[in-house]
């Protein structure tokens, strides 16, 4: 009776892991291992869109602890600190000010007792590079949730690029490979119109570097990077008429659409400006001059 | 089938599988309100996708494993076991109907997963329409081979090692395939380990057994001259697994 066990058992386990370690090779040698893990697949879907928002509020409240500047410095308008040099302009109005400045439920009063700076000396500088790298590692989640998220791709970026910003330098080729990712992901959409200005603002900002590093790119290699921002402001239009036409941008708030107007009228300035720059970068005078 | 009968009763009376039955179909219908599909209505269908077979997963990850790992135990405790033993029941045989009393439970979730995807997110197109419904049946079939395995572990590790520790080990195990996997090969890309590749190039790679980005992306139903190869690979780590539950489980605690 044992022996049997036994050798069933046995039978089982030598016959399971001569399958499996066969499958295993065949699998590996069709490249089906290599995958990028994404739980429960929330990265880059509807869910995925909506937390990537969500992440911006956290953000904003530790990027805010980076440019605290002590108790002392709090503004008596509304309640935020505009750093110690009280350089920032408060944007709130006298008016408007009540509802900022002091919260009035419950919880929004433990909320500020719980979080509010007593200290009167600014944060240390180690402090506000914890925080700089907890918004950037932050930054590059969203990023990762929805690529085509305009604002958490374009703070990304910034950080990538801006060393007073940034917390790990990052080499050009690395941030030209992420707008590149972003304008890939991006143009796939079909429906939204909104991953279109994305698009653009991340074919602007190769743009931008080509400028930077203008002897390390041709004149018609940015002519054909313009040419995708170009492509994208069209996409963009296309799609939107399609959403007015069929009644579907109504389900955006007014907010929101304000928000896509703005952009494109960014996108519109940045473009003309680029184009200039191409023209006068091209222009025989010019060149000769260097 | 005394045993089977018996449990599949239990667990029947215990109404806990209400919660996965609504998960499964009822909550994607709701949480689809709280995704991005609201102000993009292309994303609703892909989104009640995404979110019956997200809760497939995490029912039989939660839900499963730990009622597997509470009969298994409990069995070898209170002296049920032992009781069958007496009666010409074998310690595999009360393995067999136990497992196949929780399987009876947790075999329907992918299939109303997959009826979820069919009935409420096909695609419009006729040709993506077939694919779409052999996709979801080629992952509800994944599905059972994947999670069969790890309710007899759970079974049988419980009954020597108690409750908590036959749970964490099969929703550990299913969980590191599913994700923990992916993130050992970025580990590995950025430090030549021999250890980290072989580790996991050895570890069950559960990843292919989950749709959510498959069927995000519409990318088609698996090449069905490859299928039989996942279904040899999944084959192989469920009968290691069978020999590993056989070799651990015990009808009768030895205190």
């Amino acid at each position: 009776m044992k022996l049997r066990n036994i050798t069933i058992t046995s039978l089982l386990a030598l016959s399971g892991v001569t399958l499996w370690s066969f499958a295993a090779t065949k699998l590996a040698d069709g490249g089906n291992f290599n995958y990028r893990p994404n739980p429960l697949g929330l990265k880059m879907s509807p869910y995925g869109q909506v937390i990537a928002l969500a992440v911006q509020g956290e953000i904003d409240s530790d990027w805010h602890g980076v440019g605290i500047g002590g108790a002392d410095h709090v503004c008596t308008t509304c309640g935020h600190d505009h750093g110690a040099s009280g350089s920032d302009q408060c944007p709130v109005s006298a008016g408007e000010s009540k509802t900022v400045a002091e919260p009035d439920t419950f919880i929004a009063k433990l909320e500020k007792a719980a979080s509010e700076r007593t200290n009167g000396r600014p944060a240390t500088p180690g402090h506000k590079f914890y925080l700089r790298r907890q918004v950037e590692d932050r930054l590059r989640m969203a990023w990762e949730l929805d690529p085509s998220n305009y604002a958490n791709y374009n703070s990304y970026h910034l950080f990538l690029t801006e060393p007073a910003v940034g917390t790990r330098p990052v080499i050009t080729e690395k941030v030209i490979e992420l707008a590149k990712l972003t304008i890939s992901y991006c143009f796939r959409e079909e429906s939204d119109p909104r991953p279109a200005l994305t698009a653009a603002s991340a074919a602007g900002n190769i743009l931008e570097l080509m400028f930077l590093h203008q002897h390390d790119y041709s004149i018609d290699q940015m002519r054909d990077q313009l040419k995708v921002v170009d492509y994208a402001i069209a996409r963009h239009n296309e799609l939107k008429e399609r959403w007015v036409a069929s009644g579907d941008l109504e389900r955006l708030s007014a907010a929101r659409i304000e928000e896509i107007e703005t952009r494109l009228k960014f996108l519109l300035l940045v473009r003309e400006t680029s184009e200039k720059t191409i023209r006068r970068l091209s222009s025989p005078e010019i060149s000769s001059k260097f | 089938m005394r045993l089977f009968r018996l449990t599949t009763a239990t667990l029947l009376r215990r109404k806990s599988w209400v919660i996965c039955a609504f998960a499964v179909a009822v909550l994607p219908f709701l949480l689809q309100q709280i995704s991005s599909g609201t102000e993009n209505p292309a994303l609703l269908k892909p989104a009640i996708a995404q979110a019956t077979w997200a809760m497939a997963l995490l029912c039989a990850i939660f839900w499963g494993f730990f009622t597997a790992a509470k009969q298994g135990e409990s069995n070898a405790r209170s002296g049920l076991g032992e009781y069958f033993l007496t009666t010409g029941v074998s310690a595999t045989r009360q393995l067999f109907e136990m497992w196949l009393s929780v399987f009876t439970f947790l075999a329907p979730l992918p299939l109303i997963a997959a009826a979820v995807c069919i009935f409420a997110a096909s695609p419009a197109l006729p040709d993506e329409r077939s694919m779409w419904m052999a996709t979801n049946l080629q992952y509800a079939m994944l599905y059972l081979v994947v999670m069969a395995p790890l309710i007899a572990l759970a079974i049988a590790v419980a009954s020597r090692l108690g409750i908590i520790t036959g749970f964490l080990t099969s929703s550990a195990l299913a969980i590191y395939g599913l994700y923990g996997v992916g993130y050992l090969q970025l580990l590995g890309n950025l430090e030549s380990n021999v250890f980290l590749k072989w580790l996991w190039a050895y570890s069950p790679h559960y990843h292919f057994a989950d749709p959510t980005e498959r069927l995000r992306y519409k990318l088609g139903a698996i090449a069905w001259d490859k299928f039989p190869l996942l279904l040899a690979y999944f084959g192989g780590i469920l009968l290691v697994y069978a020999a590993l539950s056989r070799l651990i489980f015990r009808a009768r605690s030895t205190a």
